[in-house]
C-alpha cells in the first residue's frame, strides 16, 4: 500500500505563512481535507503536485523525496472546483489526453480500453463522441474525474470537486467517487469545506485551518471528540452552537439561564466556559427525561425539505440554531422554548478554545 | 401590489417543436411570496423572464392586477426586478444608486431619504451610504442591488433571478433573512427563481417546483415533503431523496418480492407498480415487517443513514443516532402509514399505502 508522507511542511510568501508545520500520512483510499475557504487545502494540494515547492519540510512517497521528482514524472492528477477540460476535443480524447502524455505511451487497444473502462465507470460511454460543451455540468465534471483516473496515477487530487454542482447531483457523484475509489489503490486526497462530506465519506480526515493541521481521525470521532473550537465548526454543519458560560459550584450558568452541571474538570472555582450544543440536539418539546429550558425568539427558519433550521437569539443576545426533523414554519419574532440535555454539552477554554469536556456518549436526547 | 395572473402560458423557443415551459394556469396572489425551482434547464427563468416582460410567451396570456400586459414592456408593467450579479451605478454612492429608483418616480425629498435610511438599515447597509459600490465586496454589492429592487414601495410585483449566488455561504442565512422581513413589511408580491430547495422552501409561502417544463406541484414546503403529488418532487425535495422500488400490486394489496406489505387506499391496482418513501418514513420494525439486508450504516452525529437491499433494490432510511444493527445481517423496517406512495406511468401520484404487518395481523 503506498503512502504519502508530509513532514514539517511549510509554505511561506512575502513572510506570510500559508502552511505551517504540516505533519500527515496519507494512505490508498479517500483522505479528505476538510476546512473554510482559504484555510490552504489548495495550496496544501499544490505542495503535494509539485507546482509550488515547499520552503521547508519534505513530502516523500513510500519514502521517496517527492522533490527530486520532476513535476511531469510526477503520478499525480488534479481535479478542480472548476471543471477544465479541452473544449475541442471529444470526451474520449478528453479522458485519453494524459494517457498520451505518459512515459511509455500505451498502444492504441490499451488506451481505447482504458478509456472505456474509465468512461463505464462514470456513466459517461453514451457521451464519448461529444463534445464537453454539449453536456450539462455534471457530466462535464465526470469528464474530468474521469481524466484523473484514466492514467492510475498514484496520487489524485480533488479540489472541491462537487462545491459547483447542484447539491442533487453531489449527492450522487459523492456516492459514485467513494466506490469508485474503494477498490483503488491511489491514494485519494479530496478536499472540502462542507462537514456532511466528510461525515459522508467517513474516512480518514483532516481538518485544516489557517493553514495548519488541528486535528486528524477519522470524521465521526472529530465530530465527537474535536480538538478545539475550530476543529468542532468545521466538522459540523449548521455550526456547532457556542454560548458563552460560567461553571460554578456545581451550577452552570449562561444568559439568565442556571442548570445543575458538573463534569470531570469542572470542580473548584469558577470556570470562564464556551458550552458547545449541536443543533440537532436541541429539541422544541419537552423531552421525558430531566432537560434545560430556555426561551429564545426566532430570527428566521430556513426550511432545506427533510428539515428546518430554526435560527433563534436568547436573552443574552448570542444566537443559536435548533435543527429539527422535517419542514415546519415558524412566524419571524416567535418566542420559543427550547430544551436540550446537559449530557449532550461539550466545553471549551474560553481562553485557549481548546476542548475542555466532551458529550456524554448515548445522550439520551437522539 | 398586485395579483399576477398566468393563462394558458406556455414557451417555444423553437416554434413549437420543443417547449420550454408548458401551458401553466395559475394565479400569484398579493402580498404572497413565491418560489420558482428546479434544476438548471427546467424553465424556470424563462417563466420569470416571461412574468418580467424580458420575453413574450408564445402562447397564453399574462395579467397583471387584472390588466392584459402581455404585450407590454418591462418598464409598463411596474415591476422591479433584482438579478444573479449586481446590476449597479458605479458612477453613484451607494446612496444614490439607492435614490435613483425614486427619483425617476418623483418623489419628495422626504419621502426618498425616509425610504432609502430604512432600506440601507434593514440590508444592513446603512454605514456604505457614502460609498461607490466598487470599493465594496461582491456580495454587499449584490446587497445594493436587492435594496435596489427593493426601495420603491409602489411596484405590483419584485422578481429575483437567482440573487444569492454570489452571496458567501456563511450570510446566506442572514440576508434571507432579511429579504423576508422586506417581504413582510413591504407586502410586495415576490418571485423569486432558484435551484437552491433550502433559498426556495426558506423564502417562499408557495413553492413552484418545475422540470422539464412542467409545473410538476405547487405547495407549502410541508406540502412538498409530507404529501409529493410527483416523482420529482419526492427525489428533488430532501437530502437524500425519496426511495423508489417496484412492487406486484393484486387488488391493491402490493407484495415485494412475493411478501405482501401494504395496501393502497384506491381500489383496483393491478400488476407492477412504481413505489416511493421518503428515507425518514421508513422505520425500524419488528420481525414481521419487511425484512432488509442491510449494507451499510453511515453515521452521521446526531442521525444514521442505512443502506438497505431487497429483491435487487436498494434503499436508504434515517434513523436515530441510537440504532443499530448488523452490517451484512438482517434488520425489519416498515413505513409510516400514508407516507408511501404509488405513482402512475407519468410520475403522478395515484394512491397512498399503508404497511401490513404479518405479526400485527
Amino acid at each position: 500500500m503506498p503512502k504519502l508522507v508530509l513532514e514539517n511542511v511549510r509554505y511561506t510568501q512575502d513572510s506570510e505563512e500559508f502552511i505551517y508545520d504540516f505533519s500527515a500520512e496519507f494512505n490508498s483510499g479517500i483522505n479528505l481535507l476538510i476546512g473554510p475557504t482559504t484555510a490552504g487545502k489548495t495550496t496544501l494540494m499544490r505542495l503535494i503536485a509539485g507546482l509550488m515547492t515547499p520552503t521547508s519540510g519534505s513530502i516523500t512517497l513510500d519514502g521517496a523525496d517527492l522533490k527530486k521528482v520532476p513535476v511531469r514524472d510526477r503520478s499525480v492528477a488534479f481535479v478542480y472546483q472548476q471543471f477544465i477540460n479541452y473544449p475541442s476535443l471529444s470526451v474520449f480524447q478528453n479522458i485519453a489526453s494524459p494517457l498520451l502524455a505518459t512515459k511509455k505511451k500505451p498502444s492504441k487497444q490499451e488506451i481505447k480500453a482504458r478509456v472505456e473502462e474509465v468512461a463505464e465507470l462514470l456513466g459517461l460511454t453514451p457521451f464519448l463522441k461529444r463534445k464537453p460543451s454539449e453536456l450539462s455540468g455534471g457530466q462535464q465534471q465526470r469528464v474530468a474525474i474521469a481524466r484523473a483516473l484514466s492514467r492510475k496515477a498514484d496520487i489524485v487530487l480533488l479540489d472541491e470537486p462537487l462545491a459547483n454542482l447542484d447539491y442533487k447531483l453531489r449527492e450522487q457523484l459523492r456516492s459514485e467517487l467513494q466506490s469508485i475509489f474503494s477498490n483503488d489503490s491511489s491514494i485519494v486526497i479530496y478536499s472540502t469545506a462542507e462537514p456532511s462530506e466528510a461525515l459522508d465519506f467517513a474516512t480518514d480526515s483532516f481538518v485544516i485551518n489557517e493553514g495548519a493541521l488541528l486535528q486528524s481521525g477519522k470524521a465521526l470521532s472529530i465530530y465527537q471528540k474535536p480538538v478545539s473550537i475550530a476543529a468542532a465548526v468545521a466538522m459540523s454543519d449548521p455550526p456547532i452552537n457556542l454560548l458563552n458560560s460560567k461553571i460554578e459550584g456545581g451550577n452552570a450558568y449562561f444568559g439568565k439561564t442556571s442548570f445543575k452541571f458538573e463534569r470531570a474538570g469542572t470542580a473548584g472555582s469558577a470556570k470562564e466556559v464556551i458550552l458547545g450544543i449541536q443543533p440537532g440536539k436541541i429539541v422544541l418539546e419537552k423531552p421525558a427525561h430531566s432537560s434545560v429550558s430556555f426561551s429564545c425568539q426566532v430570527i428566521l427558519a430556513e426550511l432545506t425539505g427533510s428539515s428546518t433550521f430554526v435560527h433563534v437569539t436568547i436573552d443574552s443576545g448570542e444566537q443559536l440554531v435548533i435543527e429539527i426533523e422535517g419542514s415546519k414554519s415558524f412566524d419571524l419574532d416567535e418566542k420559543l422554548t427550547a430544551y436540550f440535555d446537559p449530557d449532550d454539552l461539550y466545553g471549551f477554554d474560553s481562553e485557549t478554545s481548546t476542548a475542555v469536556f466532551f458529550p456524554i456518549g448515548g445522550g439520551r436526547n437522539g | 401590489m398586485a395579483d399576477i395572473r398566468l393563462e394558458g402560458i406556455a414557451h417555444s423557443y423553437d416554434g413549437g417543436k420543443t417547449y420550454a415551459v408548458r401551458p401553466i394556469t395559475m394565479t400569484w396572489e398579493d402580498g404572497k411570496a413565491y418560489a420558482l425551482l428546479g434544476p438548471s434547464g427546467c424553465g424556470k427563468t424563462t417563466l420569470l423572464n416571461i412574468a418580467s416582460g424580458l420575453l413574450k410567451p408564445s402562447e397564453g396570456r399574462i395579467f397583471i392586477d387584472g390588466k392584459d400586459v402581455t404585450d407590454l414592456p418591462t418598464d409598463q408593467r411596474n415591476i422591479a426586478q433584482v438579478f444573479q450579479f449586481p446590476v449597479l451605478y458605479d458612477t453613484m454612492t451607494v446612496r444614490k444608486n439607492l435614490e435613483f429608483p425614486l427619483k425617476n418616480r418623483k418623489l419628495s425629498r422626504e419621502e426618498i431619504t425616509k425610504r432609502v435610511t430604512e432600506i440601507s438599515a434593514l440590508l444592513g447597509i446603512d454605514d456604505k451610504l457614502d460609498i461607490k459600490p466598487s470599493k465594496l465586496r461582491s456580495d454587499l454589492q449584490q446587497i445594493v442591488s436587492l435594496g435596489r429592487g427593493l426601495v420603491r414601495s409602489d411596484v405590483a410585483a419584485i422578481l429575483f433571478d437567482e440573487p444569492l449566488t454570489v452571496i458567501d455561504q456563511n450570510f446566506k442565512w442572514t440576508l434571507r433573512n432579511r429579504l423576508k422581513r422586506l417581504q413582510l413589511s413591504t407586502g410586495a408580491t415576490v418571485v423569486y427563481v432558484t435551484h437552491d430547495q433550502t433559498e426556495a422552501l426558506t423564502f417562499a409561502d408557495e413553492v413552484l417546483v418545475m422540470d422539464q417544463g412542467n409545473l410538476v406541484q405547487v405547495g407549502t414546503s410541508e406540502k412538498l415533503f409530507l404529501e409529493p403529488e410527483h416523482e420529482f418532487v419526492g427525489y428533488f425535495i430532501g437530502s437524500p431523496g425519496m426511495n423508489f422500488f417496484e412492487v406486484e400490486a393484486s387488488s391493491s394489496v402490493l407484495s415485494l418480492n412475493g411478501e405482501q406489505i401494504g395496501s393502497a387506499n384506491k381500489p383496483g391496482l393491478d400488476g407492477t407498480l412504481r413505489l416511493g418513501v421518503r428515507p425518514e418514513f421508513l422505520v425500524p420494525g419488528a420481525k414481521g415487517d419487511i425484512e432488509f439486508n442491510v449494507e451499510r450504516i453511515e453515521d452521521r452525529g446526531v442521525y444514521k443513514l442505512v443502506h438497505l437491499t431487497k429483491a435487487g433494490f436498494q434503499l436508504i432510511a434515517k434513523v436515530d443516532e441510537n440504532y443499530s444493527a448488523t452490517v451484512g445481517g438482517l434488520a425489519h423496517f416498515t413505513f409510516a402509514p400514508d407516507r408511501a406512495f404509488v405513482f402512475d406511468g407519468n410520475k403522478k401520484v395515484i394512491a397512498t399505502v399503508s404497511p401490513m404487518s404479518k405479526a400485527r395481523n
